[in-house]
C-alpha cells in the first residue's frame, strides 16, 4: 500500500511539475504580446476550428466532396468539356428517340380541346395510345411489370374501382366504408406476418412510399433518442428507396457489402458499421436485384442486443414469402416471429395482385406507428393529421385491393405462390441461391449485356443490374403458364450458344449504354442523363431524329 | 397537476367519442381480420362491397358537404371507370412498355402548363396529390439551397398556407417561417414576409387562393420581392387552381397568379379537385427545365439498375392518370370555363347572403369557392353543430376560430345555396336568443383543442384519432379510461 501510494504521489509531482513548465512556456510565448492580440487570436482560431470541423464532417464524406469538385473541374477544361457533353447528347438523343418516337400521323395534345370531347370521341383516342404499346406483357415475356392481370380479376376489381371513385380517406367520416376496408387491409397484412394484436401499419401508394414512411419514423425516433445525424444501415443489394429516403430526410445510408457467394448481407460488416448514429438496421426479403433472402434472425440478434429497430423490406416478394410454409416451401423466418423485426413492408400491387398504387407498411407496435403520423395542429384550417405521405387518397384503389385479397383468399395465393416459386427454381445459371422468384443472371466470360441485347430481340423484357453486371428474371404468374419457362431457358441457351461462339466482341445497343453508364467514374454525369431521359418522358416535342446537339451550334 | 389531469380526462372523453363515432359498425357487422381461408367469388366481394357502402351515412350527391367531392358526374364517372379499367395494370414507371400512359402523363403536364401561361420552357411532372406537389416544390427548392451554400434552408409562408408545407418542412429538414396576415383582407402581409426574408431562404409561398379564407394572396407584390432577392416563388393552387385559370374566360375578374408574374418559378394544381378527375391526381409545375432537375431523383449506382424516378412514388397507377387525361379531354375549355361560372357565381350568391345575417361576418374577401365564416357574438362552433344537425357537413377552422363552405359543383344545382343561406340565417337567429351559451358536442371539442397551451397534446390526441381510422376492434361505448385506472 504505501508502495503504491508513493507510487501515486510521484506520479502527481510529475504531472504538476508538467503543467507548471506548460504555464511558462505559454505565457513567455504570450510575454510580447498585447491583451487585444492575445482575444484576437483565441476568437479567430476558434472560429477556424469550427471551420475546420464544418468542412471536414458533413452528411457527405470528404473524399465524395472532393471527387465531385474533382470531375466539376475537369467538365470545365473546354476540349474534354465539350466532348463529354457531345457523348451525353448523344446518349439522351438516342433515349428521346426510342421512347418519345409517335406512329405516323399521331400528335400531342398540348392545350385543351375548346370544345370538351364527347364519352365516344375520348375512348377513341384511348384506343390510339394502347396501340403504342409494342411489348405484349399478357404473354409473360416480362420481368416484374404486371404480376398478373387475370381477366376475371381485372373486372371484379374495375367494378369496385367504379363503386368507390369518389371516395377518400382523407374524409373518414363521409367515406366509412373506405375506412373499414383499410383497416382490414392493414389487419389482414399483419396477420400474414404473424404481427399479433398488438402490430399495426398503414396502407400506402407504392412500396417506395412504405420505405420512406419507415425510414421517416426511425428518423424521428433517433432524433428523440438524441441522434443529430441518423443513419440507415442496410445491404447493397437494398432498394433504392432507401437512398431516396435518406436522400429526402436527411440520413446517412450505410452501404454494407454483400457476401460474394450468397448474395446476402455479410453479418459481421453490418455489426462493425453500427455506431452510435445507426437509427435502423435493414434486410430484404428477398432483394430485387438478386432474390437473395438475407439472414434477418441473425440481423435481428444485432438489432435486440444494440436495441436498433430493424426494417424487413419485403415489398417485391411479400406476398409470396408468407405463402411458401402453407405451399410447403422452406424458408427461415423472416416477419414478427423473428423478435429484433420491428417493421415489415410489403407491396399488395405486386404478388398480391392487386392494381397498382397499393403497399402496406406494419410496425411490431403503435409506438412505432405514431412516429409516421404528421400531425399539425395549429394549421388555420383546422387540427390537421394524416397517417402517410399523401393527404387525399384515391378510395377506389383501396377498395380494389381489398377486392382483390378477398378474391384470392389464403388458397388462391397459396396456389400461385407454388407454381412461382417451381416456374423460378428450374435451370439456368444464377446468382447466389434464388429463394423465392427472382432469378439474376451472370457471366464471367462474355458481356452479359450482350446476352441482354440478343433476348429483348427475341421479345423478352428483363432487367439489367450493375454492380456486378448481370441480368434478372422476376417470375410473375403471367410466366407460369405452360411452355413460357422452357421457352426461356431454351432462348437463353440458343443465344448463349451464339455468344460463346465469339466471347469477346463488343457489346452494341442499349446494353453498350448501360455498360458505358456502369464504368463511368463521374456519377453525377450518369445522374445527368438520368435527369435527361426523366425530361424526356414528359416530353410533348416530337423528337429530331437526327438532331446533334453540338453540330448545331458551330453553324 | 390537477389541470393536467382534467385535460388528460377531457381528451380520453375525445378519444372514446371519436373512436365512437368513427369505428362504429352496423348491427351484425364485423371485421374481417384474416385472409378467407376460400377465395370469395366475384358475386360474393361485390355482395361484401355493397355492405361497406352501407355505411355511409352522410350523402355528398346532394350538394351539403363543404369540399371533398367536387362533381361525381354519372357520365364523367362511367367514363373514366371505364378508362381506368383500360389502364389499370399500366404503370409509368415503365414507359417501355406501357408508352400511351407515358404520352398521356406528358399531355396533362403540357396543358396545365398552357393554362398557367407557362410557355414553352415551363415542364412539370404529374403525382398523387397536393400534399405531394408541394412537396416536390419544396424538396427541390431545399436541394438548390443546399447548392448554394445555405445549410438550413427556411420556407416563408403565410399563415394561411398548406399544412403540406409544414408536412414537407419536418420531412426535408427545413424550417418553415409563417408569416401572418392582414386581419382584413386576409391575405399575407408582404411587408412582414420581406422583413422575414434572410440568408436562410429557401423559397418564398403564396397560397392562389388559401384553403382557409378562400383569399387570394397578393402574388404579384410577393413576385417583386422574389426577383429583388434572386428566391423562387411557389405559388399554391392545388385547392384552386383549376378554376382560377378559367375566371377570365368567364368574364370574372382576378389579378395575375401565374407564370405572367415574373417571380412566380412554380405552381402547384389539382386535378383532383376542380379539374373534376378522380382522387390521385395533380400537377406541380416549374417556370424551366432546370427548377425541375432539382426534384428528380436519380440512384446511378443502385445494384437493381440505374433507377431515376421523377417523384416519391417508385410505382404509380396508370389507371390514375389515364382517367386524369380522359376527365380534361372529355371537359375542355368550354366545360371547364362554364363549371367555373357557375361555381364562382354560388359562392358570391352564399358571400352576399351571409352578409346580411347579423350575428356573424365573412373572413377577408372570397374570390374564388371558398366563403369563411366568423362571429364576434358567439362562438362559431356552436353554428357549426347546428348546421351539421341540419344535415350539413362544412369545414371547421381555427387561430381565429370559424367555419368554412368549400363550393363545388355539387352547390350549383339550383336551390342548394338558398337553402343553405335560409339555415345559416335560422340557425343563427336561434343562437343569438343566448349568445352565450356553451358550446356541446364536437364543436366543444374543437374550441378545446385550441385552447390547449400544450401543444403536444394536441399532437397526441391526433394519433390517437389516427389509431381509431385504423381499428378493427369494436370501440367499447362506456369505456372511460380514467375510472379504468382507478379500479
Amino acid at each position: 500500500m504505501p508502495l503504491a501510494d508513493s507510487k501515486l504521489s510521484f506520479t502527481g509531482v510529475m504531472i504538476l511539475l508538467y503543467v507548471e513548465e506548460g504555464r511558462r512556456r505559454a505565457n513567455s510565448a504570450c510575454a510580447g504580446l498585447e491583451p487585444w492580440q492575445i482575444i484576437t487570436a483565441t476568437v479567430l482560431s476558434t472560429l477556424g476550428a469550427v471551420w475546420v470541423k464544418g468542412f471536414l464532417f458533413q452528411q457527405e464524406s470528404l473524399t465524395s466532396r472532393m471527387k465531385k469538385q474533382c470531375f466539376r473541374l475537369v467538365r470545365k477544361i473546354p476540349f474534354v468539356g465539350s466532348t463529354i457533353q457531345a457523348q451525353l447528347n448523344k446518349a439522351l438523343d438516342h433515349m428521346s428517340v426510342s421512347l418519345c418516337t409517335l406512329k405516323e400521323g399521331m400528335s400531342y395534345a398540348k392545350h385543351l380541346p375548346a370544345q370538351g370531347l364527347s364519352q365516344k370521341q375520348v375512348l377513341e383516342c384511348i384506343r390510339e395510345y394502347q396501340s403504342l404499346t409494342e411489348v405484349d406483357w399478357e404473354k409473360g415475356r416480362v420481368s416484374g411489370a404486371v404480376y398478373w392481370g387475370d381477366e376475371t380479376l381485372t373486372q371484379l376489381l374495375v367494378k369496385v374501382y367504379g363503386d368507390f371513385a369518389w371516395t377518400n380517406p382523407l374524409h373518414p367520416d363521409l367515406f366509412p366504408g373506405v375506412r373499414k376496408m383499410e383497416a382490414e387491409v392493414v389487419r389482414m397484412t399483419c396477420n400474414l406476418f404473424n404481427g399479433g394484436p398488438e402490430s399495426c401499419g398503414t396502407v400506402t401508394s407504392g412500396g417506395t412510399e412504405s420505405i420512406l414512411m419507415a425510414c421517416k419514423a426511425y428518423r424521428d425516433m433517433a432524433y428523440e433518442r438524441g441522434i443529430k445525424h441518423p443513419e440507415i444501415i442496410a445491404p447493397l443489394s437494398v432498394h433504392a428507396a432507401f437512398e431516396k429516403a435518406a436522400h429526402y430526410f436527411g440520413m446517412k445510408l450505410i452501404h454494407v457489402p454483400l457476401d460474394k457467394k450468397t448474395m446476402k448481407v455479410d453479418v459481421k460488416a453490418m455489426k462493425r458499421a453500427i455506431s452510435r448514429n445507426t437509427a435502423m438496421l435493414v434486410c430484404s426479403a428477398p432483394g430485387f436485384p438478386h432474390g437473395a433472402m438475407d439472414p434477418i434472425e441473425e440481423v435481428g440478434k444485432l438489432a435486440e442486443k444494440y436495441n436498433i429497430p430493424l426494417h424487413v423490406d419485403a415489398c417485391l416478394g411479400g406476398f409470396l414469402i408468407v405463402f411458401m410454409d402453407k405451399a410447403k416451401l422452406a424458408l427461415a423466418p423472416f416477419d414478427f416471429r423473428v423478435k429484433g423485426v420491428t417493421s415489415i413492408s410489403a407491396d399488395t400491387h405486386k404478388y398480391g395482385y392487386a392494381p397498382k398504387g397499393s403497399s402496406v407498411v406494419l410496425y411490431r407496435n403503435k409506438t412505432y406507428r405514431h412516429y409516421q403520423f404528421f400531425v399539425a395542429p395549429d394549421w388555420q384550417g383546422g387540427i390537421y393529421a394524416s397517417p402517410s405521405v399523401a393527404g387525399s387518397r384515391p378510395g377506389g384503389i383501396i377498395a380494389a385491393c381489398w377486392a382483390t385479397m378477398m378474391y384470392m383468399g389464403e388458397n388462391g395465393y397459396v396456389e400461385t405462390t407454388r407454381k412461382i416459386i417451381q416456374t423460378s427454381l428450374e435451370g439456368v445459371y444464377v446468382l447466389g441461391k434464388p429463394e423465392v422468384s427472382v432469378v439474376a443472371i451472370a457471366s464471367d466470360v462474355f458481356d452479359i449485356f450482350r446476352l441482354s441485347n440478343a433476348l429483348t430481340s427475341k421479345g423478352w423484357n428483363l432487367n439489367t443490374l450493375q454492380f456486378p453486371s448481370s441480368i434478372h428474371i422476376c417470375v410473375t404468374v403471367l410466366h407460369t403458364k405452360p411452355g413460357v419457362a422452357e421457352q426461356f431457358i431454351s432462348d437463353v441457351k440458343e443465344q448463349v450458344a451464339i455468344i460463346m461462339k465469339n466471347p469477346k466482341e463488343k457489346t452494341t445497343g442499349m446494353g453498350a449504354i448501360y455498360g458505358m453508364a456502369q464504368s463511368i467514374p463521374d456519377r453525377s454525369m450518369v445522374k445527368e442523363v438520368s435527369c435527361g431521359f426523366l425530361d424526356c418522358l414528359y416530353s410533348t416535342e416530337a423528337p429530331k431524329a437526327h438532331n446533334n446537339h453540338m453540330n448545331g451550334k458551330a453553324h
